[in-house]
């Protein structure tokens, strides 16, 4: 009876390609080997030469490492298990078509993935905002099945691939300066000129982050219900936002003040009507 | 330390460390235009070092060492203050300079500088800090446009007479050389080069830079621009790199 079995073992036959047991031994210690060489150069890699590349370069550059000799592994393991391919194709086909419906959202991602590493629309690092989502944050990386993104308040956003690769994606920090804007108030009995001089003054001498060149701008948006609005825009580095933007209104309304340059609050006139 | 005029014209005198080598085995006191760097001994073990800047800002640190230490106070490039963001610098002229058809000139500039403190080993020099004494103008400017264009630190310079016409520890001088190959006259306002490329040179309080060759040329149908340092040959101190040096030969840059 273990004869038998032995036998039964040591030769049987899957979608029309005969095996035995040792072959299929052998195969598994191929893919094992496989796998442990894998993640043996990844490790390597990345201990010696993903520190020295750009970050989202090293991430994919291990990833090809990985997947690669996997691959390879494979091909090696059915190479010596002699695995016809051709049948389990055929026997494969109508389920591959069952599997590819029910699973349709998962390889979408995954193909988006794949596109979005050709792409590249983002660096790992770079401050990216996909307005259609109201997210933003700094990218992280494309995973298999999602993209990361790190929001500015430090919690992980996984988006699907396919959503992230239809979306529209605003790179912020893609050029290397970014311009801000804001927008300040002052009463119409004020100078419009001399305004501007004390903001262009204070800004030039109390905001090092904000470029030279291209000067920062002063624009006369809009005469308001209760006041002249003026707009103003500076550049700063990409990564200096959070050193300008922030403190931008401060300065501006400090330097009105000190220049006893009147910021007034909405204000109404009702007149009384009465009868003749 | 002597008495050093700030520059000519300007009334006041301070005394004013120079740049050069010190050596500490209890106290120093260095003076600087609006900052101030003491060192003293803390105990055996080591010493305390204190920099009181132009803003009002202190920073303190602890330099564990059991004997005397050396120090060397040297000028270093501008590209520290606010942030290192760059290593290049954008330098506005103050007069146009118009080059016609086939000329040349050369002419001197201030460039400004920060100040490095170096500790000094037997066989290299440690950056341990740095300041500037002039921070409102130091500032940042672009060189081209938005997306492609080269983030500079940006400085309006005047056009100078002599190498000795520097500003001690704002500024310093440097030459360059422009060269005109194209078939029309040009007017040149400014000079945008990577500063890792030149170093800086000293004499107790006064400093130049290696110079920069600036030539107008033209390939089939683009007019373009070529920077290239020039090393200087002089017998002044060369000061210890901040950052990382770099060689590149020659740069190109469009014309704007």
């Amino acid at each position: 009876m273990f004869e038998e079995v032995f036998e039964q073992l040591n030769s049987f036959e899957i979608a029309g390609s005969e095996f035995s047991l040792f072959s299929l031994i052998i195969g598994g210690i191929i893919m094992l080997i496989g796998f442990t060489i894998a993640r043996i150069s990844r490790s390597l890699f990345n201990k010696y030469y993903a520190p020295v590349l750009p970050e989202h370069t090293a991430k994919n550059f291990g990833k090809l490492i990985y997947f690669g000799i996997i691959i390879v592994s494979f091909l090696v393991f059915t190479t010596s298990t002699g695995v016809d391919f051709s049948g389990l194709l055929v026997a494969g086909g109508i389920l591959g078509i069952v599997i590819g419906f029910a699973t349709q959202s998962v390889v979408s991602n995954l193909i988006s993935g794949i596109f979005l590493l050709i792409e590249k629309p983002a660096k790992q690092g770079d401050s990216v905002e996909l307005p259609d989502s109201n997210i933003s944050g700094s990218f992280v990386d494309v995973g298999t099945f999602s993209t990361r993104v790190r929001k500015f308040d430090g919690t992980i956003m996984r988006i699907p691939n396919e959503k992230f690769f239809t979306s529209n994606i605003r790179v912020l920090t893609d050029s290397p300066v970014r311009r801000h804007e804001a927008k300040v108030g002052i009463a119409y009995k004020e100078d419009i000129k001399g305004a501007i001089e004390v903001l262009k003054k204070t800004i030039s001498s109390r905001m090092p982050y904000v470029l030279h060149e291209p000067e920062p701008e002063f624009r006369v948006e809009e005469l308001g219900d209760s006041s002249i609005n003026i707009l103003i825009l500076v550049w700063h580095p990409k990564q200096d936002w959070g050193k300008v933007a922030p403190s931008l209104l401060t300065i501006a309304k400090n330097a009105l003040d000190d220049a006893g340059i009147e910021i007034p609050f909405p204000q109404r006139v009702i007149w009384k009507g009465e009868k003749e | 330390m002597e008495i050093v005029q700030i520059s000519k014209g300007m009334e006041q005198t301070k005394e004013f460390a120079k740049y050069g080598f010190y050596e500490v085995e209890e106290n120093l006191e260095l003076f600087f235009p609006s900052v101030e760097v003491r060192i003293s001994r803390d105990d055996e073990k080591g010493f305390s070092y204190l920099r009181k800047d132009a803003e009002g800002n202190v920073i303190e640190k602890i330099i564990p060492s059991k004997s005397k230490i050396k120090l060397e106070v040297a000028p270093i490039r501008p590209l520290n203050y606010p942030a290192h963001r760059t290593s290049f610098v954008y330098l506005k002229f103050n007069k146009e300079v118009f080059l016609s058809e086939g000329a040349s000139t050369s002419f001197l500039v201030r460039c400004p500088i920060e100040i490095g403190i170096f500790l000094v080993h037997d066989t290299h020099k440690d950056s341990m800090d740095w300041f500037t004494c002039d921070p409102s103008n130091s500032r940042f400017g672009l060189y081209g446009a938005p997306d492609t264009g080269k983030l500079c630190k940006y400085y309006k310079v005047p056009i100078v007479k002599n190498e000795l016409d520097s500003h001690p520890y704002h500024s310093c001088v440097m030459r360059v050389n422009f060269e005109n190959l194209l078939e029309r006259g040009y007017s040149i306002t400014k000079a945008i080069f990577p500063i890792t490329d030149h170093f800086l040179y000293y004499k107790e309080d006064r400093v130049q830079l290696d110079s920069l060759k600036v030539t107008l040329k033209k390939r089939v149908a683009v007019e373009y621009v070529e920077t290239a340092e020039l090393r200087l040959q002089t017998d002044w101190i060369k000061s210890p790199s901040w950052e990382k040096d770099t060689e590149t030969p020659s740069m190109e840059m469009g014309l704007e």
